[in-house]
């Protein structure tokens, strides 16, 4: 599917934001999923890269990219009007439980990049479910943690607070919201939270490996429903070239594939 | 100076009507509507492409290798980009004959096109089994041996040693009255004489190329880009090898050659038509866009309307060297 560059901008030094039009971009998707993007017509860089969806709707469509080797470096000279060429939405993403009250969002650096979709999405369903317009609940409550090592790599904050999500920050060298790490914040309120006796509905992260890992467990010990979004060097993005594979703790004797059965996995499934 | 341009004949349609060329070729006695088959490995079992690509236009249809036993892969990180390329060290993942029969076969039936299954053993009783228990079931069409596979025993790759690959195909040959295609890997010294072992020990056509070995490393980390360490590599980059192989095998033998390598665009898999293979197979294409296929096909049609040739076989092997 081709989609026409709207807007192409540098968010943060080597961080961009990038707006997709097209009338082939459906209103219907799952936060979590993602597109293969098509860098350019030739042969060099060979092979589509995978996006998050950052933010989708009817003919539009937004993802975040990090300039990082000889495909994403490419993108910054793409300027409005451009052709680009679009594969999906693909995979599958975050489910979100009916009865979700709070949900929390944690990402790591560039993990945030689904999230902002995700967010959206929960918004949207509570909105289309009709307990909004009854006004008989406020809605869901969305706690975001977004952790990086410095400032510039933390993305969309505001774009999640304007949202109406409640947005902490962390940075490993505390020049921007608290110092430290996204899990010791997310150890914080998880800690609040059952000092008053009121766990969250379920944690959603993406994020460095590491990060799921911990984040993984800290859900599991505190007994909270937990979804990753795992990333893995791919070439197709459709479950043809089998090169995702992700051990899994219920296919124990093969792979499953994160661009088919993920690249959203419950957290349990994954064998950290 | 002679001119080596084809003939113009064969059957023209009525002179209102638009000029449309014969695309049909047979390979190793496998009837196909047109030269453009999937690479085995490169289009899953065929399900993966619902909705990009209709397989009923594909002149054959290769699936994913086929081994006794469900294979769980090798470990991530299994492809990597290279220059103009990708290497992988996917590792056979597949689910096992049982399972293909059971569940991908009867999908695979519904459509028109010859269906082949490509199957790799660790032994060489392991082939035979897939071999003959293929040859029993209805909607396939032929057999493709994946050889860049070692041999439990010995250690040696199957199509690195044309006495093991000789005693391989003649074993097969024995168990399947299926059309056999014997699918060559360039890592040897001399393609040619793997070509001639297999056809001699009869094949009834041959696939080349599968992928090159190499590697790539992550200079930060000083780590394998793969996890396997090492892979195949496929993509334009391999085209310049595939296509003199081609080129020098085609020379060498009578059987019918399926040309593989790096074909992105007609004009690849025209080169190789031209260069003698009897068809072509699709192979890193699909992964860059998955309606390649067809892509490929009608650029074929096109350069055969653009250059009046009637018949695609009237183009196979017309390579010019005067």
């Amino acid at each position: 599917m081709q989609a026409q560059v709207v807007a192409n901008q540098e968010i943060s030094p080597t961080y961009y934001r990038m707006g997709l039009a097209g009338p082939g971009l459906e209103a219907a998707w799952e936060p979590g999923q993602f597109f293969m993007v098509r860098i350019g017509p030739g042969i060099e860089p060979l092979l589509r890269r995978p996006f998050s969806i950052h933010w989708m709707e009817k003919g539009y469509l937004e993802i975040l990219y990090r300039v990082m080797g000889k495909g994403t470096a490419r993108l910054p000279s793409l300027r409005p009007g451009e052709k680009v060429d679009l594969l999906g939405p693909l995979g599958k993403g975050f489910t979100i439980p009916a009865d979700l009250s709070v949900a929390f969002l944690v990402a790591g650096g560039m993990g945030v990049a689904p999230l902002r979709g995700l967010a959206g999405q929960i918004l949207a369903r509570w909105q289309a479910s009709g307990t909004a317009t009854l006004g008989q609940d406020r809605g869901p409550k969305i706690e975001v943690i977004i952790g990086g090592k410095r400032r510039e790599t933390i993305l969309s904050g505001e774009k999640l607070h304007e949202m109406g999500a409640e947005v902490h920050i962390t940075t490993e060298d505390g020049s921007l919201g608290q110092k430290g790490l996204a899990t010791n914040l997310l150890t914080e309120v998880i800690r609040k939270c059952q000092s008053i006796g009121s766990l969250p509905s379920i944690i959603y992260v993406c994020g460095p490996r590491g990060l799921l890992a911990r984040v993984a467990q800290m859900a599991a010990d505190a007994g909270i429903p937990c979804q990753v979004s795992l990333e893995e060097y791919m070439a197709c993005g459709i479950g043809a070239c089998m090169g995702c594979a992700v051990k899994t703790r219920t296919h124990p004797d093969s792979y499953q594939l994160v661009c088919k059965d993920g690249p959203v996995f419950d957290a349990q499934e994954i064998p950290w | 100076m002679v001119s080596r341009e084809p003939e113009i004949k064969g059957p023209n349609p009525s002179p209102e009507g638009p000029f449309q060329p014969d695309l049909s070729v047979e390979v190793a006695g496998i009837r196909m509507q047109n030269p453009v088959m999937t690479a085995s490995g490169t289009f899953g079992y065929g399900k993966e492409f619902e909705g990009y690509l209709d397989p009923n236009r594909l002149g054959a249809i290769v699936v994913k290798t086929i081994t006794v036993k469900p294979r769980p892969g090798n470990p991530p990180p299994r492809v990597v980009e290279t220059p103009a390329g990708m290497l992988n060290a996917i590792g056979l993942q597949n689910v096992g004959l049982e399972a293909f029969l059971r569940e991908y076969l009867p999908y695979l039936r519904q459509f028109s096109p010859p269906l082949i299954v490509n199957i790799a053993g660790g032994a060489i009783e392991e082939y035979e089994v897939l071999a003959s228990q293929l040859s029993q079931v209805e909607g396939v069409a032929g057999i493709e041996l994946n050889v860049s596979c070692p041999n439990l025993a010995d250690g040696l790759v199957f199509g690195t040693d044309p006495h093991l690959l000789s005693f391989l195909v003649k074993r097969v040959r024995q168990v399947t009255r299926l059309p056999l295609l014997v699918k060559l890997t360039p890592n040897v010294t001399d393609i040619v004489l793997m070509a001639r072992s297999a056809v001699e020990a009869g094949a009834d056509g041959l696939s080349l190329i599968n992928t090159l070995l190499g590697m790539a490393i992550d200079i930060e980390t000083r780590r394998p880009k793969l996890a396997n360490v090492t892979g195949g590599l496929s993509g334009p980059a391999i085209k310049p090898v595939a296509l003199r192989m081609v080129y020098r095998v085609a020379q060498a033998v009578k059987v019918p050659i399926v040309g593989i390598g790096g074909i992105m665009a007609a004009e690849d898999a025209l080169e190789f038509l031209i260069a003698g293979a009897r068809a072509v197979a699709v192979g890193t294409a699909n992964f860059v866009d998955p309606a390649s296929c067809v892509q490929i096909l009608e650029g074929i049609e096109a350069y055969l309307r653009r250059h009046q040739i009637a018949r695609l076989r009237d183009l196979i092997g017309t390579l010019s060297t005067d």
